[in-house]
């Protein structure tokens, strides 16, 4: 409850857009003010959400707007994006055409939102196998934006998108969460070390000419 | 027209009831979809009273959604009328509104969408419905008529107040647009749209860009002083055009008057030095760009703008952009092969060049160093090239560049003083999470500075490579002196600088990392260029040193300058690597080890002060330690060793980590068939600093193995290190019953620790090597009878904890891991517990457990042969079931998503490796044997019905033939066991058949194992199941060979595919081996018995007469299958008289050619 006396919590609006099936309501559902939802279902329209997080400079509200990726649920599309103070393009590292979309998306955003702060996310970095490898991510270089890999299902580097752009938008480079956000948690173990390791191995195995030889004890 | 409006403001207000919002969202559709909707949306947009901004968005959104349906060039039927009415009335509005002060009020958004409806409409109608497109929004903006910058006053005649800058600033952004649209290379197209933009393009080249060009330089001439965020657009879009329109609109005297005034205009002076950069950067061939770098004097314009650079980082940053620019075209120039004359002048031109580089290079802003690494890159690359090409040596000017260079780049590897490195107190989690993939965050000082050191070091090494010399006495020689002054003046922890002043007094922190990097930069060069051979220092040979004996001088006075002594956190883990990266260097330099392992045990070591290194510094130890030969006295050190690694040692499991563990599980639990795909692994599983600890516990290990360590001292501090470990996990056991344990994730997490931590200290221990030609499976053992006895009663403690909570996905891992180790290393002494521990673990686990399982059960069959046939036996239909158990269950609900699916696939094909390897260990007797012999047809069925015709995974189906193969040879070809399977590939057998007696002759392991199961291979039992097996080849994996290749989807010209072929070939010829009546005997029912050195091999050729599976093949199974009876025949003829590899082909061609014959 909040009385007269009590200092506004800041609140930006945060746009998140990306293809379908990215994972963009997944990954705003993980914050435990939403729930988690197994199934794949097709946002329609937009849904926002307050995301609060506690920062060593008070707390501050990212009022995010969880935009529909299909084009059929596409709704107001841009209209959503009126007033949007930062955003967030999603896409799915399994899925070459979702990082082949990403200049579609940025386009139209920048068009309504000229000049805010934009992390472009990598999402669904716990499979195995990926097909987008970082070293072809090169999109946010051309437009100065953030990248990160993200895991929802595993909450791998949840925050640092939320984090960046905190600080971007309050001009506070030393910004820190002081509480880790209230997370869903993970439901599977991100490591990358392992996750390096298997797919160097799935190429060795293809390499391998023969079972027989799989004498490795 | 109100409705629309109420329905816009419903669906975007975050505050709408959920079925109000859905319903508005759907009106705005239908009004969107509506054939006039459009129409309506246009009076929106365009009508007084103005709507609410985000109404008229929506209104632009409905109008661009016709103008899309209209098609690529506005061609659907009745699309021109509907186009010029939008062109019309939009034009009308522009001009009538953005003219004057409407146009400063309107929101920005409005007006980009505005520019970019009216840049897609230009694009889908011009040139043959708006011809002038072009011309009529450069005319809006007011700018004066003409082509080309033309007159030398650019058009300035015209009264300046002709231009409007409302209407020049709208210009500039459908300009924007349409290069968006037309143009950008990072937005992807169809190939309509392609096509249709470059016809676009073309006709502009021909008609407009002329007067757009005109428009730019009439708009920055009088408005730059006024209008600054106008001009910064206008030469933006100059940037962007100037790729693909005539270089000479914008390079003439007029324009570049104009654009070298703006770069002394602080406002613009940014954009236009950017501006100049694409027009640098244009490509042309080389020697008009050579024209072109000279008419623009960029360096001496660059010299010029000296001081401005050094004095703004900004604008310094986009001087470094021109100078990186043009030293990058240059450098092309140069390295061209042919046109000397242009060469010579762009090699002149780039001297000229070089000093501004190392000034831009030297700034103290990084932003601005690292504009001009891309020229610095290719000033190297074309050096090496040339020198490569032309042998020529370096000029001295070239030696002095580089000479000049590379002290720059060795200042810029340095730290920075105020890099900010967290506290001593830093919780280890911290280095844990560092960022290891492609995220690199700009806020994240690591990662950069670590991108930054990777730049420079692939500039040094390319010096390295053009100037070794130069290279040599730069580094090694800075290396040396940083290490010498450690020596005599000792090191600080606390001071960044050195006490006094750079290479004098005590060693300040940022260049003792420096001196220790170096060293690391000058071993990683040798060793990738030449690979690393050191030589003991007594014996290095007379004349030139080997490169190598530098590094190990260099080696030497760093272990010796005491720099490990340096608290900084900094200093150590390099220390550590070089001494790991470098470790062929102990070999020689035996007496440097007892040095490093004190700097290990040391204050700076493992008990490193500052928490962040410590777990690296654990894990190169556990590297240091494995790598080192083995006559290096390791067993000297195991005391001090235990005792100062032993307080390290104590396992305190992460709530965090519990808390996870306990989700994946509870996951795995409710979705049976677990969506976990990554459960932590044996190493870095994500347990935080537990999987650091791990590492000292196996090092642990590895310095009380040698044999030469004296027994007692070895027991005490086994015991040492065991003892908080048994009472640990026995507290935890009897504080409580198994079910409540089971219930607390944080106690199953601690009892998982105190496993694994016990077997990653077994892990220590070496293999034990087992002879499976003997009779009794007790090799002689290098462990002391002691240390079994330790080990057995520790394996005695995780059967008995596995069996109480097998039910936690935790304890069977950790259960796994740890009596693995313990079957590796007391080889046949832990086989009685192979089988607890297989039956605790299958009833439970989840589908990747078991398909890891398979693989440990594969590798125990492989390792201990015949002395493990009673219990893989006993184990076969156990874990068979549970594999079809999951497949079924799938089967029957579907896979629930990618992740699944991607899941069975992975037990599908662990599954058929175990089967393999069963087979490759000759253990074939046990699907033989009296309890599986009656399931032996349900086993194969689906392999030849299912895994080997499903052409989603080639790998599968490689897979299971090679299992039918093995299988055919084993029980139809040698029935009695005389020959390995393993290494028996149709090529080999082939070999092995025109081998002498002597050579063939390999063990008879698989009479051993047949042996060990009470099987007899030539009784009744073993005959019965071998002739049900022959039935089931005949009907079922024979037709399988034919079905595979024919299935949809199955694609002969994929690799993988192809080696699908190859094993259906070799199961071919394998059973038509089978039918040769050597073998099957002339009517197929007796089972004749090969003697030991004899094998038939394939190709088998001559009289196919009596040969009952080619007389199958050619008389029922291919006629059956619309095969002619001649084609058949000579298909039969070719099995039995080609080898595998042109069988192979001549199927594929008989697969081609057979589909058409068959129908």
């Amino acid at each position: 409850m909040a009385t007269a006396g009590e200092v506004q919590v800041p609140k930006f609006k945060l746009v998140l857009v990306g293809d379908g099936g990215t994972g963009k309501t997944t990954f705003v559902k993980r914050h435990l003010s939403g729930e988690f939802e197994k199934k794949y279902i097709a946002t329609i329209g937009v849904e926002v959400h307050p995301l609060q997080f506690e920062t060593n400079k008070g707390s501050l509200v990212f009022n995010t707007w969880d935009t529909a990726g299909q084009e059929k649920f596409g709704g107001l599309r841009d209209g959503y994006y009126i007033q949007g103070q930062c955003a967030i393009i999603m896409f799915d590292v399994t899925s070459r055409i979702t990082y082949k979309n990403v200049p579609n998306w940025h386009r139209d955003l920048v068009r309504v939102c000229e000049n805010i702060p934009i992390v472009l996310c990598g999402n669904k970095v716990d499979i195995k196998e990926r097909k987008v490898k970082a070293k072809t991510i090169t999109f946010h270089r051309k437009k100065n934006l953030q990248y990160y890999d993200i895991s929802a299902k595993s909450n791998y580097n949840f925050e640092k998108p939320f984090l960046w752009l905190a600080r971007k938008l309050t001009g506070e480079p030393d910004l820190e969460f002081v509480a880790a956000p209230a997370l869903q948690p993970p439901e599977v173990q991100v490591d990358d070390n392992l996750m390096m390791q298997y797919s160097k191995e799935i190429e060795d195995a293809m390499a391998m000419p023969l079972p027989e030889e799989d004498d490795d004890l | 027209m109100e409705q629309v409006v109420e329905a816009v403001r419903c669906a975007l207000d975050p505050e709408s009831a959920p079925d109000v919002k859905a319903q508005a969202t759907q009106y705005c559709e239908q009004v969107k979809r509506s054939p006039d909707g459009w129409r309506l949306c246009l009076e929106l947009f365009t009508g007084a009273p103005e709507r609410a901004p985000e109404v008229r968005l929506f209104a632009l959104q409905a109008v661009e959604a016709m103008i899309g349906d209209a098609g690529v060039r506005g061609a659907a039927p009745g699309a021109a009328e509907r186009l010029g009415t939008v062109r019309k009335v939009l034009l009308g509005f522009v001009a009538a509104q953005y003219g004057g002060a409407r146009y400063g009020s309107e929101p920005a958004f409005i007006k980009n969408t505005l520019a970019h409806t009216m840049a897609v409409l230009g694009l889908a109608t011009y040139p043959a419905q708006w011809p002038t497109f072009v011309r009529d929004m450069v005319a809006l903006a007011g700018a004066p008529e003409g082509a080309g910058a033309g007159g030398e006053d650019g058009g300035a005649g015209a009264g300046a107040g002709a231009i409007s800058p409302g209407l020049a600033d709208f210009l500039v952004r459908v300009l924007g647009a349409l290069d968006e649209e037309m143009v950008s290379r990072v937005v992807p197209r169809s190939a309509e749209e392609a096509a249709r933009n470059t016809a676009a393009k073309d006709a502009m080249r021909v008609a407009d860009v002329g007067h757009m060009a005109h428009a730019w330089h009439a708009i920055l001439l009088r408005l730059g002083a006024t209008h600054p965020d106008l001009c910064a657009g206008v030469l933006r879009l100059v940037g962007a055009y100037v790729a693909w329109i005539d270089i000479n609109l914008v390079v003439n005297q007029p324009f570049m008057r104009t654009l070298f005034g703006l770069l002394r205009a602080p406002a613009l002076r940014c954009a236009a030095c950017q501006c100049l950069v694409k027009i640098v950067a244009k490509g042309m061939p080389p020697a008009e760009k050579l024209r072109l770098l000279q008419f623009l004097d960029v360096v001496a314009i660059m010299r010029q703008l000296d001081a401005a650079a050094a004095a703004d980082a900004e604008f310094g940053e986009a001087v470094g952009q021109l100078a990186n620019a043009t030293a990058i075209e240059l450098s092309a120039i140069w390295a061209e092969k042919d046109a000397a004359e242009t060469r010579a002048a762009a090699a002149a031109m780039l001297e000229d060049l070089q000093p501004l580089l190392l000034t831009f290079l030297s700034h103290e802003r990084s932003e601005v160093s690292s504009s001009v690494f891309h020229a610095v890159n290719d000033i190297l690359a074309a050096l090496k090239k040339t020198q490569q090409r032309d042998g020529a040596p370096l000029t001295a000017f070239q030696h002095a560049f580089l000479a000049k260079l590379l002290p720059i780049l060795v200042d810029r590897l340095q730290y920075r003083s105020d890099y900010p490195w967290p506290s001593p107190a830093a919780a280890a989690a911290a280095a844990a999470a560092a960022d290891h993939d492609g995220s690199l965050d700009e806020d994240d000082d690591e990662a950069m500075f670590g991108g930054l050191r990777h730049s420079l070091r692939v500039f040094i090494d390319a010096i390295g490579q053009i100037a070794p010399d130069l290279y040599d006495g730069v580094i090694v020689a800075a290396a040396r002196a940083i290490f010498k002054q450690c020596a005599q003046y000792g090191v600080s922890s606390e001071r960044a600088a050195d006490e006094g002043g750079k290479g004098r007094g005590q060693l300040g922190w940022v260049r003792a990392e420096l001196g220790i990097y170096l060293t690391q930069a000058y071993g990683e060069r040798l060793s990738s260029s030449k690979g690393l051979r050191f030589t003991a220092a007594k014996h290095a040979a007379a004349g030139q040193p080997p490169p190598a004996d530098s590094l190990r001088d260099l080696l030497t006075l760093m272990i010796q300058s005491g720099v490990i002594r340096s608290t900084h956190p900094s200093a150590a883990p390099v220390f550590f690597e070089n001494v790991v990266r470098f470790g062929g260097y102990f070999e020689v330099q035996r007496e440097a080890v007892a040095p490093v392992l004190a700097a290990f045990l040391g204050p700076t070591g493992v008990a490193h002060p500052y928490g962040s290194v410590r777990p690296r510094i654990w894990y190169l130890l556990h590297r240091f330690v494995k790598q080192l030969p083995s006559s290096s006295g390791l067993a000297g050190y195991a005391r001090d060793f235990v005792s100062a690694v032993g307080g390290l040692l104590r396992i305190r499991a992460d709530p965090a980590a519990a808390a996870a563990a306990a989700t994946a599980t509870a996951a795995a639990t409710a979705a049976a068939t677990a969506t976990a795909t990554a459960t932590a692994g044996d190493r870095g599983g994500g347990y935080g600093l537990f999987d650091s600890q791990l590492y000292l516990f196996e090092a642990c290990g590895m310095v009380l193995a040698p044999a030469g360590l004296d027994d007692a001292a070895r027991m005490a501090a086994l015991q040492h290190l065991f003892d908080p470990l048994f009472s640990g996990a026995q507290q935890a056991m009897n504080a409580r019953p198994a079910d409540q344990i089971l219930q607390d994730p944080q106690a199953l997490l601690q009892i998982h620790h105190y496993l694994t931590a016990i077997g990653s200290i077994v892990k220590g221990f070496p293999d034990v090597r087992v002879d499976p030609k003997t009779a009794s499976a007790s090799a002689p053992s290098q462990l002391s009878p002691s240390t079994v006895q330790v080990f057995l009663k520790a394996a005695d403690m995780c059967i008995a904890i596995l069996e109480a909570l097998h039910a936690s996905q935790l304890i069977r891992e950790a259960a796994r891991f740890s009596l693995s180790r313990m079957l590796s290393v007391l080889g046949a002494e832990a086989l009685p517990y192979l089988s607890r521990l297989i039956h605790g673990l299958v009833g439970s686990c989840a589908v990747e457990e078991l398909v890891d399982l398979l693989g440990l059960l594969g590798q125990v069959a492989f390792k201990f042969k015949p002395h493990v046939a009673p219990t893989a036996s006993e184990l076969l239909l156990p874990v068979i079931s549970k594999v079809y158990g999951f497949l079924d269950q799938v089967a029957q609900n579907g896979a629930a998503g990618t992740d699944e699916a991607v899941l069975l696939q992975e037990l599908r094909k662990g599954y058929l490796l175990w089967v393999a390897a069963l087979f490759n260990s000759d253990l074939d007797g046990i699907f033989l044997a009296p309890p599986n012999a009656p399931h032996l047809i349900t086993i194969f069925r689906p392999i030849a019905t299912q895994l080997a015709v499903d052409a989603s995974s080639p790998q599968c189906q490689r897979l299971a033939f090679s299992v039918l193969f093995k299988a055919l040879q084993a029980w139809l070809v040698d029935p009695l066991g005389w020959h390995t399977l393993a290494t028996l590939t149709p090529s080999a057998a082939a070999a092995a058949a025109t081998a002498t007696a002597k050579d063939a002759r390999p063990p008879p392991l698989r009479q051993a194992a047949a042996r060990a199961l009470g099987l007899a291979l030539d009784g009744a039992g073993a005959k019965e199941a071998r002739a049900q097996f022959r039935q089931f080849a005949m009907d079922t994996a024979l037709p399988a060979c034919f079905e595979a290749p024919a299935r949809p989807g199955f694609r002969a010209a994929d690799a993988q595919a192809s080696l699908v072929l190859s094993e259906i070939a070799g199961v071919l010829q394998m059973a038509l081996l089978s039918g040769a009546p050597e073998i099957a005997g002339d009517d197929g029912s007796a089972v004749a018995a090969m003697a030991p050195p004899q094998l038939l091999a394939t190709p088998l050729g001559g009289d196919l007469n009596r040969n009952q599976c080619a007389s199958y093949m050619s008389t029922a199974l291919l006629p059956e299958m619309g095969c002619p009876p001649p084609m058949a025949a000579e298909f039969v003829q070719a099995v039995a008289s080609l080898d595998q590899k042109q069988l192979k082909k001549y199927l594929v061609s008989f697969l081609a050619g057979g589909a058409g014959g068959g129908r």
